[in-house]
């Protein structure tokens, strides 16, 4: 596993560090791109940042290295992440910490200002979001808490880089805090006895004395590798002692204090708040007034259609009790004003509860939002408007126009025997008359099933490219907002079910992006057990973004009970392997204890740059990888060792599921990148080599499919090769099973997906 | 009446170390934890409380039946010198021994009620389940509440946390939900939301039930809280009511 102990060895000793440390979610990335210049993600969700990010800055008069490290709620870790920021924070090294604290919760960021007392390290205070702060009413006497902490303190608005020269400046400055509690007899005692015990020379001793009290696994084992033998075995004796002495653990004790300590200085140095002036502004009219109602409208009438549809003669119900039509009484016109009428109905239903809750008190309109958006019913009603648009945007507008424009007009299709478009037409023509067509050159290029310009680089850059960068935008929309974390209050019944807590729901919506960096956000969980369920149901049933748009298109040229199957098996098996995962893994539960951000309105800026760098990350790795592949189902076309291996995939692939030969491609080529998969059956149903019903138990086993290689990586890395693999082998039948059940069902009960029938 | 009190005494003692090792225990042990003469053991073992078997001492069904109850008083008391009463540690113990002997059933009851059926006294030991816990009847408005029993809107500090799971009191204190933070319920359902100062925290069923939490507005709890506020109060605080009393009346 990956384990930075505190002198890992990419930590170098020498030159001054700047660490910027504090709770989640208060702005430590845009310092960091502030104080470095390089781009770092930043989002308004706890979590963001998982791993250390380092780059160079100038600080003091002196240039030295930057460390931005995820957000702690405490030096005494609860999950990896705030594991990886206390390694950072007590590693070797000459180093200057600047806390970043949101100013709206001064108490909460004290509690680790005492922590970094304790430790000795100099240190600033940033006091972030100062303009959130004052907007509530909230007044921070600034020179005073200077002198309770004895350090600078600055207030910074980071994102519009209010502060930030007299933070820079005020480094210089730099101190210990003084902000030192005491702990009563018992845990004084106790903490000079461990600093005796440490090894020679250990800088902050109180801090980590502290630290092995509250029992710390992993700083522990490093410090007893440099102490005198017999460390552990005092040390647990010491502890022993404490236990006997105290009526709650050593660490709530310690805890408890501090808290104490904090609210001492709270009092002192913070006003008790004003009350919020009532919000106004065009914005706020415009969602209370037209886009909140419009929406509401959208969905009251989509979901009414959707259910008339279902019941009604095409729909799923009916294709499984084979029932009549149910509505046909009504007609169209009857319908359509049934359906219109609960628009209306839902519009009417917010906007009096709009009002009579949010609108007539002055609220504004993030606050609304942040109160629908966690509404048992209005909640599901905006998560289905929200899933819509991205449907909408990503399925309809970018898999649908984009794709067809970029693909067909721009680089060009093969067509009886010749290539359109702007580049595949004439590159292969003009390659053509230079050396003829009929050699291996061109055919490396320009082969219809394997060319590395016609096949590789064409569906890497017209299919994936579009469906991409519009994923990323939404979803940076999404992010800055603060949604995401929302969704894990609605989403935490039932993930319990499945071993999770509704805290899983950002690595697995962030898996709907991209699972390698989704796999990496599992950190965030507590338990061992959560992230290796939350690994598992990443790489098995979580389509990414790139695979989802494919796929998308696909359905759209299928009907509406197959898209619904498709969607209702995917959760099935999400929830069946889910299910079966949390009986069989040992471990510990997981519970739901989430900071959940206050709606900000996204920065255009932030969203746009985000992700510009994330679709040069994804293209960066996915167009390699599309085009090794490429070459690879190149080479064994040429020497004939595709005839062999589809050969010898024939039982499960005709077999088992039912699948013309050609198929196997898809799924070889799902080993590299599963979207790669996706896109050749996507192919193959348009030239109509593969059927609906075939197109459907393809697209359902390349999405349970094994993960692509970098994602695979990623498992690796978090989990060992041994599980990594055992996972993948796993993975592996699971798809094969549930495509073969499925084409099972699909004959027994005789229904056919195709858009005609 | 002395007599009686020497008995509990001794029923109480059996029980803790039945409870501590899971077994028999010794003659002298029992003597020593209860600090009374042999006599005592002798009369429980005669009234059928106690009995001698290969291994040691142990209670029989009626004398731990008697026992939990003693026990329970105990341990109620204790939760309600220690987190309503606030009275100082070191005087808990002598006054919750003092309780045990003369709490009436019906108030034991009540008492529990009053704490929200607490399941752990202070030092973490098991409180023994009474009626009023199975039955839930919540005719006296409790003091102390469970998180998951709030309704949205309510306000109060958070009391103590059960000591069951000590990772989740950890995540928790990193929170700073400890002791003593103001706490408001925003809203209840999927999930739990608190408002803690300006935070906005999510958190499942499992963990409400383990936060136990006084009841009323903050301002009244923050009075409550500490010496001075109580003083203001008792300075301020009724006479304006009566006069609003009176005026009104």
């Amino acid at each position: 596993m990956h384990d930075h102990g505190p002198a890992a060895p990419d930590t170098p000793d020498t030159g001054p560090k700047l660490i910027l440390v504090g709770n989640p979610n208060v702005g430590k990335s845009v310092f960091f791109r502030l104080l470095t210049g390089r781009y770092v993600v930043v989002s308004n969700y706890p979590g963001t940042t998982v791993e250390v990010a380092r780059g160079s800055g100038r600080f003091s008069g002196q240039s030295g290295e930057v460390i931005d490290t995820p957000g702690a709620n405490s030096l005494s870790p609860n999950s990896e992440d705030e594991r990886v920021a206390r390694d950072v924070v007590v590693g070797p090294g000459e180093k200057t910490v600047v806390q970043v604290a949101d100013a709206k919760n001064l108490r909460r960021a004290l509690l680790l200002t005492a922590q970094l007392a304790e430790l000795g390290i100099p240190m600033v205070l940033a006091l972030n979001m100062w303009d959130e702060a004052q907007d509530r009413g909230i007044e921070i006497d600034v020179a005073r808490l200077e002198a309770e902490l004895d350090v600078p303190v600055v207030p910074t608005v980071a994102t519009e880089r209010r502060g930030f020269r007299r933070l820079t400046a005020s480094l210089a400055d730099a101190r210990p805090s003084k902000f030192v509690p005491r702990y009563g007899d018992a845990i004084e005692d106790a903490v000079s006895e461990v600093e005796e015990l440490l090894p020679a020379g250990t800088a902050g001793g109180r801090g980590i004395a502290l630290m092995l009290l509250a029992n710390a696994p992993t700083l522990e084992a490093h410090m007893a590798a440099r102490a005198e033998p017999g460390f552990r075995g005092t040390l647990d004796e010491i502890r022993r002692r404490l236990a006997s002495n105290l009526r709650e653990s050593a660490a709530f004790t310690i805890q408890r204090h501090r808290a104490r300590h904090a609210d001492e200085v709270v009092e002192r140095v913070q006003a008790a708040p004003r009350g919020r002036a009532p919000a106004t502004g065009l914005l706020r009219m415009l969602f209370f007034w037209l886009f909140g109602p419009a929406a509401f409208y959208a969905v009251g009438w989509k979901l009414a259609s959707f259910v008339f549809y279902a019941l009604s003669g095409e729909g799923l119900l009916s294709a499984i009790v084979g029932g009549e039509p149910r509505f046909a009484a009504l007609g169209v016109a009857g319908s359509a004003l049934a359906t219109h009428g609960f628009g209306l109905l839902s519009m009417l239903l917010y906007s009096a509860s709009m009002w009579r809750r949010e609108y007539r008190g002055g609220g504004s309109a993030a606050a609304a939002l942040a109160r629908l958006s966690t509404h048992p019913v209005g909640g599901f009603f905006l998560l289905v408007f929200v899933l819509w648009v991205v449907y909408f945007v990503v399925g309809v507008v970018g898999a649908g126009e984009c794709v067809d424009f970029v693909e067909g007009t721009v680089f060009g299709t093969f067509d009886e025997g010749e290539y359109g478009g702007l580049v595949n037409g004439p590159l292969s023509r003009g390659l053509a008359s230079v050396i003829g067509r009929d050699n291996i050159v061109h055919a490396f290029l320009f082969d219809d099933r394997a060319g590395l310009v016609s096949t590789g680089l064409t569906y890497s850059v017209a299919i994936v490219f579009p469906i991409v960068t519009l994923f990323f935008l939404l979803f940076g929309v999404m992010e800055d907002s603060g949604y995401l974390p929302r969704l894990a209050l609605l989403a935490d019944r039932i993930f319990k079910r499945v071993g999770l807590s509704g805290k899983a729901v950002l690595p697995m919506v962030l898996g709907l992006g991209c699972g390698t960096m989704a796999t990496m956000t599992t950190r965030v969980l507590e338990t061992r057990k959560q992230r290796l369920i939350a690994i598992l149901l990443l790489a098995l049933a979580v389509p990414c973004s790139a695979q989802l748009g494919i796929i998308t298109a696909v359905l759209a040229g299928i009907s509406g009970t197959g898209a619904a199957l498709y969607v209702l098996v995917l959760a099935a098996a999400l929830f069946g392997v889910g299910w079966c995962a949390a009986r069989v893994i040992p471990g510990e539960g997981a519970d739901l204890l989430l900071e959940v951000p206050p709606f900000r309105l996204p920065r255009p800026v932030n969203v746009v740059v985000k992700t510009y760098h994330r679709v040069k990350w994804f293209m960066r790795e996915a167009v390699p990888l599309f085009l090794l592949g490429t070459v690879c189902l190149f080479v064994i076309a040429r020497i004939g060792l595709l005839g062999w291996i589809e050969a010898a995939a024939r039982p499960v692939v005709t077999g088992l599921l039912g699948l013309p030969a050609a198929a196997t491609i898809g799924f070889i080529m799902g080993f590299l990148r599963r979207d790669y998969g996706a896109v050749i059956i996507f192919q193959q149903f348009k030239q109509g080599t593969v059927g609906a019903n075939q197109a459907l138990v393809a697209l359902i086993v390349i999405t349970l499919f094994v993960p692509c290689l970098a994602h695979f990586f990623v498992c690796v890395k978090e989990l060992g090769w041994r599980k990594a693999l055992l996972m993948d082998a796993l993975i592996l039948v699971i798809a094969v099973l549930v495509g073969t059940l499925v084409r099972v069902l699909l004959v027994v009960t005789g229904i056919d997906v195709s858009l005609a029938a | 009446m002395r007599t009686s009190e020497e008995l509990d005494e001794i029923l109480q003692a059996a029980f803790c170390l039945e409870e501590e090792r899971g077994g028999p225990f010794s003659h002298d042990e029992v003597l020593a934890r209860a600090r009374c003469g042999a006599e005592v053991l002798k009369r429980a073992v005669d009234s059928e409380l106690m009995a001698e078997g290969e291994s040691g001492y142990m209670l029989t069904d009626d004398g731990r039946a008697r026992a939990s109850l003693i026990v329970r008083r105990h341990r109620l008391a204790e939760r309600l010198l220690h987190d309503v009463l606030r009275v100082p540690d070191a005087a808990t113990e002598s006054v919750a021994c003092r309780f045990e002997h003369v709490l009436e059933h019906e108030v034991t009851e009540s008492i529990c009620t009053l704490l929200g059926h607490p399941r752990a006294c202070p030092h973490g030991k098991a409180i023994p389940p009474g009626e009023c816990c199975v039955s839930r009847e919540t005719e006296i408005p409790a003091v102390i509440q469970k998180l998951s029993d709030l309704i949205a809107g309510a306000e109060g500090r958070v009391a103590y946390v059960h000591a069951a799971n000590d990772s989740r009191i950890d995540r928790l204190a990193s929170f700073g939900l400890l002791p003593g933070t103001p706490l408001r319920v925003h809203q209840t359902w999927p999930s739990l939301v608190l408002e803690v100062g300006e935070t906005h925290l999510a958190l499942d069923r499992e963990t409400a039930e383990d936060i136990f939490v006084r009841v009323g507005s903050s301002d009244t709890n923050a009075a409550a809280g500490s010496g001075t506020g109580r003083r203001r109060r008792r300075g301020r605080g009724p006479g304006g009511m009566c006069r609003g009393f009176w005026r009104k009346g």
